[in-house]
């Protein structure tokens, strides 16, 4: 990291003086708001992808928010947050690139104000409330730096009616097999067949890298979630996740997996577009795709057989309780 | 400019390997502004079908003739003969001597950028830089990049993103309306930044506009003892940091998406079949397509031999979605 971008409103912080001396080398830029940075429309992602810079702000307005209608492991009131905007993985489906103008990472650093909007929320239902992290980043791939899950494992494992599902592809699990597990929290792993793994998910851990994470994990009593999602297409596409499904299952206790789920490749059109015109020449995105209402997705037909295959198939594993399929 | 040399080389190489052996390399000059390198289909008509090349065109705005003398020298530029400003340029290249002051530098760099736009260099093409004298707490001679520029008559901040490396130091840039003495750390005044910034903003990608400013004065050197000849010796001391940072902008540049073998192939099809601006859209992406999925684009005769515009539309699209990706 050779730029760090800085609110002035928040350069005290004892989060921002933390990550900052850390890097006693990077340029340090005082900045009223993260926006003048992150928002200027005229960013190439592409090309700031080659040298990110970290930006540390507050996160002012909605900290909380209601998830899609399918997507859920179980619970019934199901929401998402975001303590950080980006990735430092580069794999070519994400919908972070379609979304945003810039490649930079922006770290929220006030992590206590996540925490009262979560309890905010779950006071709200008599029922458990879902908190899935990890939507508009990895949730630990810079866990080194930020901390933040570290904090918010603390937070709930004093906040029983709160669940929270930690979703990465990251191997930075140091910090959660030093401490004990908690019964409210499942660590879920993004898994795509190895061939498609390395040709797409530029920068990530292997997928056998991941597999060893998970078992790790649910050795030291961690529930472990796997999830299928996004289910990309390629060329022998039943052989290829047929292998992916037999690699996983031989490695892990069946027993100890808390979740399984699968998803399709869909994007809002505008996000799609711009995909395409970062990238023309990737092949995952030369596929054949059609519009279905404002999304773009593989043919109805092919998405429809790939989801019963692969529930079919990992029916198969698990017991049909434990298996979502997120459409 | 080595490196410019270098790329263009490569990249007319590029087109050429799929073109016809009739097909040469030709240097393009439109009126007073250069085209740099082209590929003409029509030898020894040097204006006809000319394919441009997608390579960096570097656009220097520098204030005084005193900071513009140096950088003529040394790239050994020819004057272009543009009356509204003096300006100099050779075939990678555009020197433009703004005057002294934002309204001055802004009214220059959207002068210029206008017309070697309109002149047919694209603007993703253009690595748009102003470099001069300024005042600071450092080193006399010592170059500076802007991290940020701040117009000191309205407030208004921009980030410059700092995707490549300069070469040394980077400060915060305030543009002051009259000369400036009251130093601060990590900053230094000049009278064009944000008049230039905010000009190039509008027609370049944010990774490619940056100001750089060579200290002409500080509290050891008053700003009333400069004078023309020591303008000339900072920014001829200045040049191989400047040089540097320039080749590291254009070696970014190099990273990006080319999609001139592509144009070069719509662009025959078009003289050869009518094809709407629809046509030429969804030809572009199928040819993105075909060489994102089958490693190769089609050949021109191939393509050719179907005649009408719907057949070869409707022949690529059946063909290319029935291609799978293979990893
Ligand atoms: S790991 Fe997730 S957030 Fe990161 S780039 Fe890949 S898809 Fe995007």
């Amino acid at each position: 990291m050779d730029t760090i971008y800085i609110e002035r409103a928040v350069k005290d912080h004892p989060q921002t003086v933390r990550i900052v001396q850390r890097y006693p080398d990077a340029r340090k830029i005082l900045i009223d708001r993260y926006t003048a940075v992150f928002n200027v429309n005229t960013q190439n992602f592409r090309l700031q992808k080659q040298n990110p810079a970290l930006i540390l702000a507050e996160k002012h307005d909605t900290k909380v928010l209601t998830a899609p209608p399918d997507y859920n492991i179980g619970g019934k009131h199901n929401y998402y947050f975001s303590h950080m905007m980006n990735c430092i993985y580069d794999c070519r489906y994400c919908f972070l690139q379609g979304m945003y103008n810039s490649a930079n990472y922006v770290v929220f650093v006030n992590y206590q104000d996540f925490f009262d909007a979560i309890t905010e929320t779950t006071n709200r239902h008599t029922e458990p409330s879902w908190y899935f992290s990890g939507y508009d980043c990895d949730s630990l791939a810079l866990e080194p730096v930020t901390l933040f899950m570290d904090a918010c494992l603390n937070y709930f494992s004093t906040h029983a009616k709160a669940h929270l599902e930690i979703r990465t592809k990251s191997t930075q699990i140091r910090s959660l097999l030093k401490r004990d597990p908690i019964d409210n929290c499942v660590i879920a792993y993004s898994l795509t067949p190895d061939p498609i793994a390395r040709a797409v998910e530029h920068k990530t851990p292997s997928v056998q890298k991941r597999i060893e994470a998970l078992k790790s994990l649910s050795e030291a009593g961690w529930k472990i979630g796997l999830r299928f999602d996004p289910l990309l297409n390629a060329e022998a596409f039943k052989t290829t996740y047929q292998t992916l499904f037999d690699t996983v299952f031989d490695q892990l206790d069946t027993d100890t997996i808390h979740s399984v789920s699968t998803g399709p490749f869909r994007l809002p059109k505008p996000f799609f577009k711009k995909l395409v015109k970062l990238y023309p020449e990737e092949p995952l995105l030369a596929d054949k795709f059609t519009q279905q209402g404002s999304l773009i997705s593989y043919p109805v037909d092919d998405e429809n057989d790939q989801m019963a295959w692969c529930e079919e198939q990992l029916l198969q594993h698990i017991d049909p309780d434990r298996f979502f399929p997120c459409v | 400019m080595r490196l410019v040399a270098r790329l263009t080389a490569i990249a007319v190489d590029r087109v050429l390997r799929t073109a016809p052996t009739t097909w040469q390399p030709v240097m393009v000059s439109l009126g007073s502004v250069p085209v740099s390198v082209g590929i003409s289909r029509y030898p020894g008509q040097a204006l006809r079908g000319i394919i441009p090349v997608m390579l960096p065109f570097i656009v220097i705005v520098a204030a005084l003739p005193a900071e513009a003398t140096p950088l003529k020298t040394h790239w050994n530029l020819s004057p272009t003969g543009d009356t509204a400003y003096r300006s100099w340029h050779n075939d990678d290249m555009l020197l433009v001597e703004s005057g002294i002051g934002k309204c001055n530098a802004a009214a220059a760099t959207a002068s210029a950028l206008t017309g070697i736009i309109n002149a047919g260099i694209a603007a993703k093409r253009i690595i748009c830089i102003n470099h001069g004298i300024g005042g600071g707490l450092y080193d006399l001679g010592t170059m500076v990049t802007a991290h940020a520029i701040n117009d000191d008559a309205t407030g208004q901040t921009w980030y410059p993103s700092l995707t490549f490396k300069p070469s040394g130091a980077t400060a915060t840039v305030v543009c002051v309306d009259a000369p400036a003495s009251d130093y601060t750390a990590d900053t230094a005044f000049d009278m064009e930044s944000s008049g230039f910034y905010s000009a190039a903003r509008r027609f370049v990608g944010a990774e490619f506009i940056h100001c750089f400013k060579t200290i002409s004065d500080n509290p050891d050197h008053d700003i009333t003892t400069i004078n023309k000849a020591r303008v000339i010796d900072l920014v001829q001391g200045s040049l191989a940091s400047l040089t540097q940072s320039i080749d590291r902008l254009v070696a970014l540049h190099a990273t990006a998406f080319d999609t001139a073998d592509i144009e070069a192939m719509v662009n025959t099809i078009k003289e050869n079949m009518h094809l709407t601006r629809t046509h030429g859209h969804q030809l572009r992406r199928l040819l993105e397509r075909h060489q994102a999925l089958h490693g190769a684009l089609p050949t021109t005769a191939t393509l050719l031999d179907l005649k009408r515009a719907s057949v070869l539309i409707s022949t690529l699209t059946q063909q290319l979605d029935g291609s799978v990706p293979r990893y």
